[in-house]
């Protein structure tokens, strides 16, 4: 048989375990023994426990469990709230200026965590109910929040760009900075994005303005209130825009001081992950004394959860990707596609919509394990460098972040705001998987703006 | 059938030859077959090319380059279990398994490319074929390779070049140890993060081969190069190597193929390894190195460094002591 | 008889899980520390940090494995839901009850080739191929042992679930089995509500199943 009709048979039967609901990771785990059993000698079956093992046995990921955990230690303080407020603060004069300081806060979150739930939850559970009260749309401001916390992935430290270096054998140091100016980039077209929404909503609606409820329970405390196109918009003076920016000195302190240790030679980014939750316990623990024993222990289990989940769809991913290489699988594919003489910007085009549909129903975990040892000698073999490769593949995880049936940000947001209907989220976040798409053309149009600053650093 | 390794056995070796399908492992990117594509690569393309060619396409030897099948440490784990039949393979990566595999990096053991080739007819090279063949393989060609040891500032030469508190990267748990006598720390890093590491500063030195050198592309990163064309303390035996089981699957007919394809390759595999050391140097030294070269009386110095390294594994590897002697034999010491 | 009724109910196995999640928890705090004191040591006094990271790595494995019992306690490891979310509910435990069987299919086979891994490291003691030698009988235990813990606890959901289904058809909602969650958000949402007056109902996300079991001490007095 041929080697890409087994590869499709794999697939197949890989789809039909995922839709039984079974666990991801176990359902690899089964696809894995059913291939063994169908297309190679039994006795390969002995290695299944070995590979399993050596798949985890690997400096890189421990970063994963460490990230995991500073980014859940944060997501507990008061972290959230501050940078959420320093935002509104300096800009409330400005027309969505409350979604816009969600987006940014958003994105200073997600370079102290790995997760993009984890920075959906964090920011959205103040965010959310403040612009609700504020008079922003219920879509707006899901939408925001749901596309905001997808930057968690793309701006370092990010799970998923760990899991790529790995799979692809390229430098985790080297792939962080590489997020660095794409995350900035998308960051600032969710904020034309909200610009246009809030724009847009403005001028067609007549909407009279709410009574400015609760206004101030979340924000820095703003002097004045007043109305402004239809929203509620607090006064803030000098003095209190740059006491909110204070009191977020801490955090940003810290992303400066986590990106020092890996950057400037002292550790790697393993050890930079470790060296991260060290001192973010100190700084919530001792200093803002936030943490108390239980909460401390409750984010050592749901870390464990979190690392399990992810680590083990990785490790049953490893079995799937070396039985598919016993089968020749994905070198036959970067053959075929190499011979097919297309214009290799055609064959991106296709890696990316088949990523999209994979996106609609799999986490971003997963398809990264399973799908970058089999695309890596196609990308390469087409001349395309796999850092930039691994940027663009982040920002289709983010698209998939934010479609129905499966996202997990459309579920973040579900769990914190659930009187809003899952279709006024699914309406206020579909229009970013647009605004992610434009980052993609972006990046292929400059890829310079993924390779300038690992260049400039490494 | 495929995997070559099951049924069969000796009484394969009298029957009618089958074809068959052999999976060689390694961890070089695949050959190219141009300038600088990895020796090691080529030697395992060439083989199988040859036993294709001579066995009219009955033995098809399939490549899996770059560690695509298994992790490299985990080569030998996948010969003795089946699943990959030939590999060319470091041997000290399996000596957590089979001690004895350590005389193979032995610091300040072999000096040169002259001494590492005497083994194979000497009877140190009888003893490892005896020791390798009990624990599951067979060599098919000899290999060697001389390291290098690239720092970010002033070369290392001597063990004196090792500032207190310097870290180093090396390969070979008694390798190691002895850099950690010498005052270096000691950094366990993969290989593919050696580049980043010595650009952040995470690591000041490392000591790997010369091929790895070159192909880490480190000549970006580092100040000195101590090349081992005069001297180097590190020389690592990754011979190819097909597993007993496999072999034993195999009919006359074919393993007499395979053992003489192997031995027409071995002219090629110790001089493309001597010319890569050549080669390596001068892409360092034009990239504007300091290449440097280390003189008897340095290595002498290591070889005083790494005794309490030679004689931790003669009491430590089953036939440590037995091994050691014969291979201080074979460097006439 | 009381005695082996309790233990083909599996229910202690809900214990073991939950005691393997501290024994997790521990374990990430160590590989932290562990960690630190190599970055410190290296940076600071010019030490060798050849063990910090080899072990960090081995207390990581141990979270995946060992911690997979707990996840699979708490709903930790994520599934598409897609279609069987929108069974009835029996039929839905019905489906949940099979795949569980392959998941316990797979658990075994796991256990099965991971115990060989490890016995032959036991008889021939292997050590890692690094100067910190570390004895592979006792790394190469992780897995197995892991992976046993899980199994026990797939056998306790599926003799709860067993169990419901049989029963009266109000209780089959309370199916332990039936707590779908997903790690990732719903501890996501978890934490981020930690600091937070205001309780917020993530129903429907959040990770613990409608009707946890009783722990262990209160179940022996109910029997
Ligand atoms: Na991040
Ligand atoms: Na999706």
């Amino acid at each position: 048989m041929n080697s890409l009709t087994t590869g499709a048979i794999i697939g197949a039967i890989g789809l039909v375990l995922f839709l039984t609901g079974m666990p991801i990771a176990f359902a690899l785990g089964l696809t894995a023994i059913i291939s063994i059993l169908l297309f190679l000698d039994p006795d390969e079956f002995e290695l299944f426990g070995k590979l399993l093992f050596d798949s985890t046995n690997d400096f890189g990921l421990l970063a994963i469990p460490l990230f995991v955990l500073m980014g859940n230690l944060f997501g507990g303080s008061a972290a959230s709230r501050q940078l959420f407020a320093a935002g509104e603060a300096w800009l409330n004069r400005i027309r969505g200026g409350l979604g816009m300081s969600s987006v940014l806060a958003c994105a200073v979150f997600a370079a102290l965590t790995g997760s993009s739930p984890a920075t959906a939850a964090a920011i959205g559970r103040v965010a959310v109910p403040e612009m609700q009260a504020r008079g922003y749309s219920a879509r707006v401001a899901a939408g925001a929040i749901a596309a905001g916390g997808t930057l968690g992935i793309l701006i370092p430290p990010s799970v998923t760009l760990i899991l790529y270096g790995i799979a692809a054998e390229v430098s985790i140091g080297q792939l962080f900075a590489a997020g660095i100016v794409p995350g900035i980039l998308v960051t600032i077209l969710f904020v034309v994005w909200i610009f246009i929404a809030v724009s847009a909503e403005a001028r067609s609606s007549q909407r009279e303005a709410r009574a400015p409820v609760a206004a101030g329970q979340a924000s820095a405390g703003p002097s004045d209130t007043g109305v402004q196109g239809g929203y509620v918009t607090p006064e803030y003076t000098w003095g209190e825009r740059f006491r909110a920016l204070l009191r977020t000195f801490p955090f940003l302190a810290l992303i400066v001081a986590i990106l020092g240790v890996l950057y400037a030679g002292i550790a790697t980014p393993s050890e930079a992950a470790a060296v991260g939750v060290v001192l973010v316990f100190v700084l919530i623990a001792l200093v803002y004394r936030q943490l108390k024993g239980r909460q401390f222990l409750r984010v050592l289990l749901e870390t464990t959860n979190q690392s399990t989940m992810i680590l083990l769809i990785t490790a049953f991913s490893a079995v799937i990707a070396t039985v598919l290489s016993f089968l020749s699988v994905p070198q036959e594919l970067a053959m075929l596609v190499t011979e097919l003489e297309v214009n290799r910007w055609l064959v991106m085009l296709v890696i990316n919509i088949l990523l999209l549909v994979m996106g609609l129903f799999l986490p971003p975990v997963s398809i990264i394990v399973m799908v970058t040892p089999v695309l890596l000698p196609l990308i390469v073999g087409l001349g395309f460098d796999p850092i930039w490769f691994g940027i663009i593949m982040t920002l289709n995880m983010e698209m998939g972040l934010i479609t129905p049936p499966v996202g997990l940000n459309l579920y973040v947001l579900k769990g914190i705001a659930p009187d809003v209907p899952i279709k006024e989220i699914l309406v206020g976040a579909l229009p970013y998987v647009v605004v992610l798409a434009v980052g993609i053309v972006l990046l292929s149009v400059f890829p310079s703006l993924v390779t300038w600053l690992p260049g400039l650093l490494f | 059938g495929c995997g070559g390794g099951d049924g069969g056995g000796d009484a394969a070796a009298s029957g009618d030859c089958e074809s068959t399908t052999l999976r060689l492992s390694h961890q070089w990117p695949a050959a190219t077959g141009e300038e600088g594509s990895d020796f090691r690569a080529e030697l395992a393309q060439r083989f199988a090319d040859k036993v294709a060619e001579q066995t009219d396409d009955q033995v098809e030897v399939k490549i899996f380059p770059n560690s695509s099948l298994v992790k490299s440490t985990e080569q030998y784990d996948a010969m003795q279990q089946g699943s990959v039949d030939l590999s060319v393979f470091p041997l000290d990566y399996a000596s957590g398994r089979h001690p004895d595999f350590s005389i193979t990096l032995m610091p300040a053991m072999v000096r040169n490319h002259e001494e590492a080739q005497a083994w194979q007819d000497a009877e140190i090279g009888k003893r490892l074929e005896k020791v390798m063949e009990e624990n599951g393989s067979k060599v098919l060609t000899w290999v060697w390779n001389a390291g290098a040891v690239g720092t970010k500032g002033q070369p290392v030469v001597s063990p004196g070049d090792v500032k207190p508190g310097m870290t180093m990267r090396a390969a070979g748990s008694y390798v190691e140890r002895m850099l950690e006598d010498a005052g270096a720390g000691i950094s366990s890093l993969p290989s593919n993060e050696i580049y980043t590491a010595m650009q952040t500063g995470v690591l000041d030195a490392a000591v790997t081969s010369t091929g790895s050198f070159a192909s880490y592309n480190l000549q970006e990163q580092v100040k000195s190069f101590t090349s081992p064309t005069e001297n180097t303390f590190w020389f690592m035996f990754e011979p190819l190597i097909i597993s007993t089981e496999a072999f034993d699957g195999l009919c006359k007919q074919q393993q007499d193929t395979l053992t003489s394809v192997g031995q027409e390759l071995q002219d090629f595999a110790y001089s493309a390894s001597e010319e890569d050391d050549q080669r390596v140097a001068k892409v360092f030294s034009d990239a504007g190195v300091e290449v440097v070269t280390m003189d008897d009386a340095a290595f002498d110095e290591w070889r005083q460094l790494a005794r309490k390294q030679w004689n931790a594994f003669a009491s430590s590897a089953p036939n440590g002591k037995e091994l050691l002697d014969l291979a201080k034999q074979a460097s006439g010491k | 008889m009381r005695l082996l009724k309790y233990l083909l109910s599996f229910r202690w196995a809900n214990a073991l899980s939950e005691v393997a999640g501290y024994l997790s928890g521990l374990a990430l705090v160590m590989a932290t520390v562990a960690m630190v004191h190599g970055v410190l040591s290296r940076y600071l006094f010019g030490q060798p940090t050849v063990w910090q990271t080899e072990v960090s790595i081995y207390l990581l494995i141990f979270v995946t494995f060992v911690g997979a019992a707990y996840g699979l306690k708490h709903h930790a490891h994520v599934g598409v839901d897609l279609l069987v979310g929108r069974l009835r509910v029996r039929n839905r435990l019905v489906v949940r009850i099979v795949t569980s069987l392959l998941v316990l299919l797979v658990v075994v086979a796991v256990i099965w080739t991971s115990f060989d891994t490890w016995w032959e490291a036991v008889e021939g003691d292997y050590r890692s191929p690094t100067a910190l030698r570390a004895p592979l009988s006792v790394v190469y235990a992780i897995l197995p042992l892991g992976m046993l813990l899980v199994a026990f606890q797939l056998m306790a959901f599926i003799v709860d679930g067993l169990r419901t289904l049989l029963s009266s058809r109000s209780e089959t909602e309370h199916a332990a089995l039936l707590g779908q969650g997903n790690a990732e958000l719903a501890s996501a949402i978890e934490v981020a509500s930690s600091d937070m007056d205001t309780a917020v109902d993530a129903a429907g996300t959040a990770a613990t199943p409608p009707a946890e079991p009783l722990p262990a001490d209160e179940r022996h007095g109910r029997s």
